[in-house]
């Protein structure tokens, strides 16, 4: 097994490939983590939630982490990808209207109609590849 | 927590069923916050009886920082067709493993399977003061009142 560093734009496209991740954010010193689903906008990550939330109420530039994820468990390879950054609720009539255009629907019911943008100031991945033949007998070598 | 509105359709899971979901999956997520930074971290793990999540790690990573702050461990499963899911938490302390107590050397006989490469040496564990799950439950078009195939 070898372990690679994704670029910046691998990360991305991984990004794309997957409809869900975790958001993890500090609420009174507690780490706190929620699933979400996501869509991507340019380089940054949109979410959807309710009012009153815990992250509702951070979403004024709190710092948080997202992490999304896919994995192959018969070969044990897998990617992750995160993406740290602050948190802001869109408020701007236009910006809102752009990002509803995503087609980014709650997969639980109920309202959630607040929109929160992830604005990176860091992407970082990772992606465990099982280790090719050749490549092996190389090392053997 | 339990009266947060992104509470709102989802369905609370009982302890005996989120051990349940624990103990059949082997990748979960480490959060923890250090340096003022928040981190989420990937790791195979292994899930003992009550919950108690242990991971490994290598020397010198950011995960050792894990050892002696408040941490949860996420573990979930997403199914995309259906958009439904669950998420199981393991709310805690991070500790390290060191073996001189009985708990944790028994803790130290679970099989941690890293994918990976490299020594991965230093095991921790967070054991639960709390553990939590949700689930999105699934919605069939039949709950609409509409069935495939049958016009009304």
């Amino acid at each position: 097994m070898v372990i690679d560093a994704l670029s910046t734009d691998a990360c991305w496209r991984h990004l794309a490939q997957v409809p869900t991740g975790r958001l993890c954010f500090v609420e009174d010193g507690e780490p706190m983590v929620l699933p979400f689903n996501h869509a991507l906008d340019g380089h940054s990550i949109v979410l959807r939630t309710a009012a009153g939330t815990a992250l509702h109420r951070l979403a004024s530039g709190a710092t948080v982490a997202y992490e999304a994820d896919a994995t192959v468990p018969v070969t044990c390879e897998g990617w992750s990808v995160v993406v740290r950054g602050h948190l802001a609720e869109i408020t701007d009539d236009g910006e809102r209207a752009d990002v509803a255009r995503l087609g980014l629907h709650p997969w639980a019911s109920g309202r959630r109609d607040h929109y929160l943008r992830l604005r990176p100031w860091a992407v970082t991945g990772r992606a465990i590849r099982a280790t090719a033949v050749d490549e092996e007998s190389e090392v053997v070598r | 927590m339990s009266e947060e509105k992104h509470e709102i359709g989802l369905e609370v899971l009982g302890t005996e069923e989120c051990l349940q979901l624990l103990s059949g999956a082997v990748i979960g997520r480490v959060a923890f916050q250090a340096d003022g930074v928040p981190h989420l971290l990937p790791v195979n793990y292994a899930a003992d009886a009550d919950g108690t999540v242990v991971f490994r790690t290598a020397e010198h990573t950011v995960l050792e920082s894990v050892g002696g702050r408040p941490a949860v461990f996420e573990a979930d499963g997403f199914d995309a067709v259906n958009h439904t899911g669950w998420s199981v938490c393991v709310r805690g302390t991070g500790r390290e493993l060191t073996g001189h107590d009985t708990t944790a050397r028994r803790l130290l006989e679970l099989t941690v399977i890293s994918w990976a490469p490299g020594q991965r040496d230093r095991w921790f564990a967070i054991t639960p003061d709390e553990v939590t799950g949700r689930r999105i439950p699934l919605v069939r078009a039949a709950d609409f009142g509409w069935i495939p195939g049958v016009v009304s």
